[in-house]
């Protein structure tokens, strides 16, 4: 009857934070990777088949949710290496703030060049 | 065991970062805006060494999966062995799926 | 005046917010305010405190969202309308801000944070790097802020918790301790060090600057330095920890 209340942690700082938006990314992108294998895995019924699901899918909405990706794969693979460099003592956890400051310009550079990069062939498309 | 879970992840991922970036270059921006065809992904596939796609492929796989397991047990701590089950299937299914998927555009 | 948010909870029925309303200065601490609404307004509420200083760890909770020392937080700290005090997250609430820290106590015994001498440890050199190491983290109170601010900690589940792992590597790094192996056995075995997934709240929640993830992170990096023969372990324990 007495069911114990622990209550639920939530995010109050930027390391806290951090960590919860890079398992959003992560999921969204496994999600992501799962799905996709399976749109490439319609190429075994030939062209027609794979040609077909593609034109299903295409639409304004899946195309905001390829940049949504594009930002999630940025976002989660420098959060990654900051958590990589920390985890092999490249540097320590008490500098992560610091870290995070590099892998935000060194990410957002390169988020900001990918959908430079990929907005004409994606409005183009 | 907990060790090499850890460690593959950081590996895989480090790998990724890699893999990933030469993957959306070739099949992304080597030629932008034209429509995804089964014929460019058969040429994309046909230009690069299989090599580079099926290490994609496992590590990615490994490294989502074992991020989505991790994730997954936290919120049901009581069903760990179920779950990492589960998804062990999953993975090996997905790759095999991918493998072959891969060698049929050859 | 002040007003004040507080948790209320008894086992049994459904948690609710109280609001209260207190007299209060720029530079009273929240533990003064707590005592001035129990003896004053509501004696039903409960929370744990002791020394008042902020060296027995008793008061920890979460203020406006977080995990500090009630004693040492000045009101002008936590500026606002309302402040919110809740308990500590990740633990049984037995009533309102008091929590249950059995599973707390429990994982800090399984990194053993006792010394396990030999007859002979009295040849022992104890140096500098020991003292500055086992002073940075005799720090630690055991307040358990760590331990709530840390997403990877809870009673269903196996994590040491980053206090555990803090005490434990203490212990490994004192030269008068020979049970080095089976306590890194611990610290890096699979309740250990493993499961920090560089949330690093416990940084920002620990009221003395401990950062008990520094030393997780030592953990890893000198097991991973054993387990791939890049140096013995004897001699590890032996040159001391960096602090």
């Amino acid at each position: 009857m007495n069911k114990p209340l622990i209550r639920k942690r939530s995010p109050w700082d930027l390391g806290t934070w951090l960590w919860l938006l890079n398992r959003i990314a992560g999921v969204a992108i496994i999600v992501y990777l799962c799905v996709h294998i399976l749109v490439i895995g319609s190429t075994r019924g030939g062209a027609d088949a794979f040609n077909g699901v593609m034109n299903s899918l295409h639409s304004p909405f899946s195309l905001f949710l390829e940049l949504v990706l594009i930002l999630a794969i940025v976002a989660h693979g420098v959060n990654g290496l900051r958590h990589i460099a920390i985890d092999f003592g490249f540097a320590s956890p008490v500098e992560h703030k610091k870290l995070f400051m590099i892998a935000a310009g060194v990410g957002g550079f390169i988020a900001l060049v990918a959908l430079l990069v990929a907005m004409p062939g994606i409005c183009g498309a | 065991m907990k060790f090499w879970g850890w460690f593959l992840q950081r590996a895989t991922g480090l790998a990724l970062v890699l893999l990933v970036g030469v993957h959306v270059y070739l099949s992304y921006f080597a030629a932008p805006g034209s429509p995804i065809t089964f014929e460019l992904v058969q040429g994309r596939i046909h230009s690069t060494v299989m090599l580079v796609d099926l290490l994609l492929l496992y590590c990615a796989l490994f490294h989502g999966l074992y991020g989505l397991n991790v994730v997954v047990t936290d919120y049901l701590p009581e069903s760990k062995k179920v779950i990492s089950a589960l998804f062990c299937v999953l993975g090996i299914g997905l790759a095999f799926y991918g493998t072959s998927t891969l060698f049929t555009l050859l | 005046m002040q007003k004040l948010k507080i948790f209320r909870y008894l086992p049994g029925q459904d948690p609710y917010w109280k609001d209260y309303e207190v007299e209060a200065g720029p530079d009273d601490m929240v533990l003064t305010l707590l005592n001035r609404i129990r003896e004053t307004i509501d004696s039903t509420l409960a929370y744990r405190f002791s020394c008042r200083s902020a060296v027995c760890g008793s008061c920890a909770m979460l203020i406006n969202g977080k995990p500090r020392l009630a004693c040492q937080t000045r009101l002008r700290e936590v500026a606002g309308e309302v402040v919110t005090l809740a308990p500590l997250t990740g633990m049984k609430v037995i009533k309102d801000l008091i929590v249950d820290m059995e599973p707390y106590w429990n994982n800090l015994k399984r990194a053993m944070p006792w010394l396990e001498e030999a007859p002979d440890s009295k040849d022992a050199v104890i140096t500098s790097k020991t003292t500055d190491l086992q002073e940075s983290i005799c720090a630690c109170i055991l307040c358990a802020s760590c331990y709530a601010a840390c997403p990877e900690t809870g009673a269903q589940r196996s994590y040491l918790g980053p206090h555990a792992i803090m005490e434990g590597y203490r212990i490994l790094h004192d030269p008068r301790d020979t049970a080095a192996k089976k306590r890194l056995d611990v610290l890096a075995g699979p309740d250990g060090a493993w499961h920090c997934d560089g949330a690093f709240g416990c940084i920002g929640a620990c009221p003395w600057d401990v950062s008990p993830v520094k030393y997780l992170a030592k953990v890893r990096t000198e097991s991973m330095a054993v387990r791939f023969g890049k140096v013995k372990l004897e001699e590890l324990c032996k040159e001391g920890g960096d602090k």
